[in-house]
C-alpha cells in the first residue's frame, strides 16, 4: 500500500487561489478591545442609542465568559486585545451611492474572485451583497427586489432604514449571552446582510453575501439576519474567502434565522476561508453561531455547508423547531487538509409535535487534517411524534488524519423516533484502480471519488453553486475536477 | 501486440503465476480458461497494475513498451482495457460522468479535444444499444445497485466507449444466464477487429461457444499447461481440468 | 474495621504507609489525582448526564465487606486467592497489575482506598468448562455504607474462561464502588457474564488489557438502580485481538442508570464489536456513552458499535452518545443510536394473529432485549436473567406463560 499514497499526497499540496491581498486605502480602528471601541463602531455606523446600550451589554457580558475549549481544535491563545476590530475601505464621502461610485480596485477584487458586481453581468437571478472587512460594499439588484417589498440590503444600512425590523429580531434567536464568541461579536460586529422577506413572497431570486476578510490583523465579526414572514420562501448563500496571510485571523460571526408560518428558508455556505499553508501557518480561525428558528407552524429552515477552507473550523447551524410540523435540516460536506482542524455539526432541538428533521454530514479528511462531527438532537417532552434522521459518514485519505464522530441523543419523548448511523472508512482502493483502469489520473480519481462521496449534500445547493463547491472540493484536494 | 515472458507473479509472499508465456497479435482473440484459483484473475490484473502483486522474474511488453513500468492510468491511455470480475460501485458519481471523464483524459492522451457533451451522449447512447444497457442505468451512479448482469453489460459498454487495443476480460461471463450471455457475446463478437486483441478469461467453456477464440490457453497452478485451438476448450468441457491435471503428472 | 462516617474525599488518608512500596505509591497518585479533580460535576464530559451530587456530601461508613465469594471451589488450573493476602505474603506479584491509579475519580478512589478482594489466576494452556461465579453479597448495614471491591483476573497465555459476576440488590444507602481488572495473555479468552440486580448506588469499573489474538466478550445486565454508573474498558494493545461488549440496561420509578464503553484500538488488526439495548419506562434515565478510539498505526482496524433504546413512557428520558475517534485511515467503522417506541406495524401484525395487545407489547419489549440475554452461553444463568428480565417487563409474566 505504500506507493499509493505517495501521488496522493502530492495531489494533496494544495492550491488557494483567493489568496491575493487588494492594494486599497483602508481606515482602521486601533488595536485592542474596550468600551471606546464599541462605542467607536456604533458611532462610525451611526447607530441609534439602544443598540450601543445593546453592544455595552455584550460586551460586559463577554468580560465574563471563557472561551469555550470543549472543541477538538487546537490553537494558540487568542490575543483579543491585538486584533483590530474596524477596518473599512476609505471612501471619499461616506457608503458609495451606486456600484458606479464603488472603488473600482473593489470591483476588480470580486471579479477576480468570480463574483462581478456589475448587475448585468451577474449570474442570472442571484442578488449579492459583497462585505469588504468590516462593511459592505455594494448590494445588487436592491431596486427590483424592492419591487415585490424583499428587503436585502447591509446590516448597517437596515439599522438605519428599518431600525424596527432589527430592534425586534436581533438576538432573538442567539441571545446576546449565549457563547463568547456570539457574545463577542454582539458587541463588535461590523456589518453583514440583512433580509425581510414579507408574507406571501417568494423571493424571485437568489439572494447571496460574499464575504472577504482584505486587512491584515483584523476580525471579522458580521451579523446576518434573515426574517421569513408568513408563507414566504427564500434562498440565501454566502460565499467566503481571505487573502494568504502568515497570521491567524478571527472571524466570529453571527447568523440568525426566523421563519414563521409556512415560511421556508434554504440557507447555504460555500466557505473558503484561507487554511493556512500546509504545515499550519496563518489560516482563518472561523467561530461560528448559526441558529435558526422555526417560529410557526409547518416552516422549514434547512442549513447546507461546504466547508473547505479555514485553518480552525468551529460551528454549528442550528434549528429550533418550536412550530408543530416544523422541518429542520442540515447538509454538510466539510473537507480537512494539511494542517486544518475542523469541528462541526448542528443541533436540532425539537419543541412542536410532528417535527422532522434530518442530519446528513459527510466528513473528508487528508493530509494532517482533524475532522470532527459534533452534532445534538434533542427532543423535548412535549414534542409528540418528533423524528430525527442523521447520518454522518467520514472519508480517510491518509494514515496521518483524523476522523471524530460525537453525537449528542436526548429523547424525552416515547411517541418521537430517532435514528443515528455514521460510518468511517479510508478512500477505497478498488475504486481508485477502477477509475485509473478507465483512465483517470489518480488525482482525478480522489476528487470524482471525493465528490461522489459528497453528492448527497452537493445536490442541495442551488444550481449555480454546485458546480463552485465541486470545484472547491478538488482544488481543495488539487486535482481539477472535470 | 502483447508478449508474456517468462512471469512470475507473487502475491503477499506466496508465488501465484509460476513462469508464463503468452504472445497475442492484433486482431487475435485468445481464450484462458482454468480452475479457480489457477491465477487467471491475477494474470488479469498484472496486466492492469494492480498493486500488491509482485512480478518476481519475467517481462511484459505491450506495443513494444514495458508494461509493468506503467501505472494504471498510463496503461489505459495506452489502450489497455480490464473487464472486471467484480465491477467497482462508485457512489454518488453518474456512470456517463465517469465515462465522460475517462474517456476525455483517453483523449487528451492522444492529443484529440475532449468531447463535447452532445457528441458524448450520441456516442454513448449508441454503444450502451449493443449490449442493451437503459438510458436509466448509464445515468445511475457507478455500479450501484445494478444486478451481476448490469454490471457487466456495464463493462462492454465502457469497452465499447474506450475502444481499447487490448481487452482482458476476466470472467465477463460468470453470473450470467444464457440471454445475457448473448447479449454480451454479441457485444463483444461487434467489437472484434483487426486492430484490436482480446483476452477472454473464463472458466466454463459455454462463452466461446459464441465468442470463437483463435487460440485457448490452459492456466493450471499459475502455469500454461495447455496451448491449442478452439476444440481444445471443448475438450475441456468434456473431460475436466482433472484429466488435463492428471496429464501432467510425470 | 469500622471508622466515623465520613465524605468520600475526606475519607481518603492524608499518608501510606501500609503495604508494599509499589502499592502506596499508586495509592498515592490516586490520592493526588482525586484531591485535584475532586469528584466530577455536570461540567465533567463524562459525567454529562449522571450526578454525582447526592454522593458528594453524604457521610459514608466504611462498610468493609469480606472478598467477594466464588459460588463454588475453583476448578483445576484455576487459583483464587485473597488480595489482602497476596499484598502480605508476595507483593510483588501484584506489581503492576493493579492499576488505575491515575484514572479518573471513582476507580482511583477505589486504588486508594480498596483493602480487600480476589485475585482470581487461570494458569497457562488452561480450557475451564464451568463458569466462576462470584457474588458479591452488600453489607448488612442500614447506615449509609461504602464498600470497595477489587478484583483481578489473569487468563495466561491460551487458556479460556468464564466470569460471572452478580450484585444482588441492595439498600438504598449503600454504595459499592467496584473494579475489576483483566488480563488476557495472548491467545487468551474470557467471558465475562455481570449482573447488576437493582442496586441501590454503585458505580463501577471493568478494564480489559489484552494481548495479542486474545479475546474479551462482556454481557452487562443491569436491571435498574437508583444510580448506577458502569464503565467497560477493553484495550487492544496487542495484534489481532477482539472484544464483544454487550448490555443491556431497564429503567424504571426513579431509576438512573449510566454505561459507559470505551475500546482503545492501540494494536493493528484489532476488532471491536459492541450492542447495547436499553428500555426505559416510568421517571428512569437511561445513558449510554460509547466511545471507539482508533489509534494512529492501528491499521486493518474494524470496530462496530450500535446501542438501541426503547422508550415507553413520556416521563422517561434516554441520553445515548455514541462516539467515534479515529487517528488513522485503513479502518472499517460504524457506529447507529436509535431511540424510539415499539414497532406499530409488528405490534399490529402479532395482534391480527389473536395475541391480546398487552401480551403483544410485552413480547416485543422482550424481544428487543433479547439478542443481549441469549449471549450469556451459561444456561442456568441465562434462564434465570429471563426471568429476572420478564419479571420487570409490564406483562412479563404472560410472555413466560405463552413461550
Amino acid at each position: 500500500m505504500s506507493t499509493a499514497t505517495e501521488p496522493i499526497d502530492e495531489i494533496l499540496k494544495r492550491g488557494y487561489d483567493a489568496g491575493f491581498v487588494t492594494d486599497i486605502e483602508q481606515e482602521y480602528a486601533p488595536p485592542g478591545l474596550n468600551e471606546q471601541i464599541v462605542a467607536f463602531i456604533s458611532e462610525k455606523k451611526n447607530e441609534p442609542e439602544w443598540l450601543l446600550a445593546w453592544r455595552l451589554k455584550a460586551y460586559r457580558h463577554w468580560l465574563k465568559m471563557t472561551e469555550p475549549r470543549w472543541a477538538k481544535v487546537s490553537y494558540p491563545e487568542i490575543d483579543y486585545q491585538d486584533i483590530c476590530y474596524y477596518a473599512a475601505p476609505k471612501s471619499k464621502d461616506d457608503a458609495p451611492k451606486s456600484l458606479d461610485e464603488v472603488d473600482p480596485e473593489l470591483l476588480a477584487t470580486y471579479e477576480k474572485l468570480g463574483i462581478p458586481l456589475h448587475e448585468r453581468e451577474i449570474l442570472a437571478g442571484v442578488a449579492v451583497d459583497a462585505v469588504f472587512d468590516s462593511v459592505s460594499v455594494a448590494t445588487t439588484f436592491r431596486a427590483k427586489l424592492a419591487e415585490v417589498g424583499v428587503i436585502f440590503m447591509s446590516f448597517s444600512e437596515a439599522v438605519q432604514e428599518h431600525p424596527e425590523l432589527v430592534k425586534k429580531y436581533l438576538g432573538s434567536v442567539v441571545p446576546i449571552a449565549d457563547n463568547f464568541f456570539s457574545a463577542l461579536n454582539s458587541a463588535v460586529f461590523s456589518d453583514g446582510s440583512f433580509v425581510y422577506i414579507p408574507k406571501g413572497v417568494r423571493c424571485p431570486m437568489e439572494l447571496s453575501t460574499y464575504f472577504r476578510i482584505n486587512a491584515a490583523k483584523t476580525g471579522q465579526f458580521e451579523r446576518t439576519l434573515i426574517v421569513a414572514e408568513e408563507g414566504s420562501y427564500v434562498s440565501y448563500l454566502e460565499g467566503c474567502t481571505a487573502p494568504m496571510r502568515d497570521e491567524n485571523q478571527l472571524h466570529a460571526a453571527v447568523v440568525e434565522l426566523v421563519a414563521h408560518k409556512d415560511a421556508q428558508i434554504k440557507y447555504s455556505t460555500v466557505q473558503n476561508w484561507y487554511p493556512g499553508d500546509e504545515n499550519g501557518k496563518g489560516g482563518i480561525f472561523n467561530f461560528v453561531t448559526k441558529r435558526g428558528l422555526c417560529e410557526g407552524e409547518r416552516s422549514k429552515i434547512s442549513w447546507t455547508q461546504v466547508e473547505t477552507g479555514s485553518a480552525i473550523t468551529w460551528k454549528y447551524p442550528s434549528c429550533i423547531l418550536k412550530g408543530d410540523n416544523s422541518i429542520g435540516e442540515f447538509y454538510s460536506v466539510a473537507l480537512s487538509n494539511h494542517r486544518q482542524q475542523a469541528d462541526t455539526g448542528t443541533k436540532m432541538i425539537h419543541l412542536g409535535k410532528n417535527t422532522r428533521s434530518t442530519i446528513i454530514s459527510k466528513g473528508i479528511s487528508a493530509g494532517h487534517g482533524q475532522q470532527t462531527y459534533r452534532g445534538g438532537v434533542k427532543i423535548m417532552r412535549g414534542a409528540t411524534n418528533a423524528r430525527n434522521y442523521t447520518q454522518c459518514d467520514s472519508l480517510l485519505i491518509g494514515d496521518k488524519c483524523g476522523a471524530h464522530t460525537v453525537p449528542y441523543v436526548d429523547v424525552r419523548n416515547s411517541t418521537s423516533q430517532l435514528e443515528h448511523e455514521a460510518t468511517t472508512s479510508r478512500i477505497g482502493e478498488d475504486q481508485l484502480f477502477y477509475c485509473r483502469q478507465r483512465g483517470l489520473s489518480e488525482e482525478d480519481a480522489v476528487s470524482l471519488i471525493v465528490n461522489g462521496f459528497a453528492k448527497q449534500v452537493l445536490k442541495e445547493l442551488p444550481m449555480e453553486f454546485a458546480v463552485e463547491a465541486q470545484k472547491l472540493l478538488g482544488v481543495s484536494l488539487e486535482g481539477a475536477v472535470g | 501486440m502483447l508478449k508474456i515472458e517468462n512471469l512470475h507473479v507473487e502475491v503477499e509472499g506466496s508465488p501465484i503465476l509460476k513462469g508464463i508465456d503468452l504472445e497475442i497479435q492484433a486482431g487475435e482473440v485468445h481464450a484462458i480458461m482454468g480452475p479457480n484459483g489457477s491465477g487467471k484473475s491475477t494474470l488479469a490484473y498484472v496486466l492492469a497494475g494492480r498493486e500488491g502483486y509482485e512480478v518476481t522474474k519475467g517481462r511484459v511488453t505491450y506495443k513494444g513498451q514495458d508494461l509493468l513500468e506503467m501505472s494504471p492510468e498510463a496503461r489505459a491511455a495506452e489502450g489497455v482495457f480490464l473487464g472486471f470480475q467484480y465491477p467497482v460501485a462508485i457512489p454518488g458519481v453518474s456512470n456517463v460522468y465517469f465515462l465522460k471523464a475517462a474517456l476525455n483524459a483517453l483523449r487528451k492522451h492522444r492529443g484529440e479535444d475532449p468531447l463535447d457533451a452532445i457528441d458524448f451522449m450520441k456516442l454513448s447512447k449508441e454503444k450502451a444499444a449493443l449490449v442493451q444497457l437503459s438510458d436509466e442505468l448509464t445515468k445511475r451512479s457507478v455500479n450501484e445497485g445494478f444486478s451481476g448482469g448490469e454490471k457487466k453489460r456495464n463493462e462492454i459498454y465502457q469497452m465499447a466507449m474506450l475502444e481499447p487495443s487490448l481487452a482482458v476480460l476476466d470472467e465477463t461471463d460468470s453470473g450470467l444466464d444464457i440471454d445475457a450471455l448473448k447479449v454480451i457475446a454479441d457485444g463483444l463478437n461487434t467489437l472484434r477487429s483487426p486492430e484490436r486483441a482480446m483476452l477472454v478469461i473464463t472458466h466454463y467453456q459455454r462463452l466461446l461457444d459464441y465468442i470463437v477464440p483463435d487460440v485457448v490457453h490452459v492456466l493450471i497452478d499459475g502455469q500454461i499447461v495447455r496451448t491449442g485451438d478452439k476444440d481444445l476448450a471443448k475438450r475441456l468441457e468434456a473431460e475436466g481440468y482433472a484429466e488435463v491435471r492428471n496429464a501432467m503428472q510425470p | 474495621m469500622t471508622q466515623q462516617p465520613q465524605t468520600l474525599l475526606d475519607s481518603i488518608p492524608a499518608s501510606f504507609d501500609t503495604g508494599p512500596q509499589w502499592l502506596r505509591s499508586v495509592r498515592k497518585s490516586a490520592a493526588e489525582v482525586l484531591r485535584e479533580r475532586g469528584l466530577p460535576d455536570k461540567k465533567t464530559e463524562e459525567w454529562r448526564f449522571t450526578s454525582v451530587r447526592p454522593l458528594v456530601a453524604t457521610e459514608f461508613a466504611r462498610a468493609d465487606a469480606e472478598a467477594p465469594k466464588l459460588v463454588s471451589p475453583a476448578p483445576k488450573g484455576v487459583t483464587v486467592r485473597s488480595l489482602r493476602q497476596v499484598l502480605e505474603q508476595e507483593p510483588a506479584r501484584l506489581e503492576g497489575r493493579l492499576a488505575l491509579g491515575e484514572s479518573e475519580h471513582f476507580a482511583a478512589l477505589n486504588t486508594a482506598l480498596f483493602t480487600e478482594g480476589l485475585w482470581i489466576h487461570v494458569a497457562a494452556g488452561v480450557v475451564v468448562e464451568e463458569p466462576l461465579q462470584l457474588i458479591h453479597e452488600p453489607p448488612k448495614t442500614t447506615e449509609p455504607g461504602v464498600s470497595y471491591p477489587r478484583v483481578l483476573v489473569t487468563v495466561e497465555s491460551g487458556s479460556e474462561a468464564t466470569l460471572i459476576e452478580t450484585y444482588p440488590g441492595e439498600n438504598p444507602g449503600q454504595l459499592t464502588n467496584s473494579v475489576v481488572e483483566v488480563e488476557l495473555g495472548r491467545n487468551a479468552k474470557l467471558n465475562h457474564v455481570r449482573i447488576h440486580e437493582n442496586p441501590g448506588l454503585q458505580v463501577g469499573r471493568v478494564e480489559a488489557r489484552q494481548e495479542a489474538d486474545s479475546s474479551y466478550r462482556s454481557v452487562v445486565l443491569t436491571l435498574g438502580g437508583a444510580l448506577l454508573r458502569f464503565d467497560v474498558r477493553a484495550l487492544l494493545q496487542g495484534q489481532g485481538a477482539e472484544c464483544r461488549l454487550d448490555g443491556a440496561y431497564l429503567v424504571d420509578g426513579n431509576d438512573h442508570v449510566d454505561h459507559h464503553t470505551v475500546v482503545e484500538h492501540q494494536a493493528p488488526r484489532c476488532q471491536s464489536d459492541q450492542t447495547y439495548r436499553g428500555i426505559a419506562s416510568g421517571r428512569g434515565t437511561a445513558v449510554f456513552d460509547g466511545v471507539v478510539f482508533v489509534h494512529r498505526g492501528a491499521q486493518k482496524t474494524e470496530a462496530h458499535q450500535e446501542n438501541r433504546n426503547l422508550l415507553l413512557s413520556d416521563t422517561a428520558t434516554v441520553h445515548t452518545k455514541p462516539h467515534l475517534e479515529i487517528d488513522t485511515d485503513d479502518v472499517i467503522c460504524s457506529h447507529g443510536a436509535t431511540v424510539g417506541s415499539l414497532d406499530e406495524s409488528q405490534l399490529f401484525y402479532l395482534r391480527t394473529r389473536g395475541i391480546p395487545e398487552e401480551l403483544a407489547r410485552a413480547m416485543l419489549t422482550y424481544a428487543f432485549i433479547e439478542e443481549v440475554v441469549d449471549r450469556v452461553s451459561h444456561e442456568p444463568t441465562r434462564d434465570r436473567l429471563r426471568e429476572a428480565v420478564l419479571a420487570r417487563i409490564p406483562a412479563g409474566e404472560a410472555v413466560r406463560g405463552a413461550s
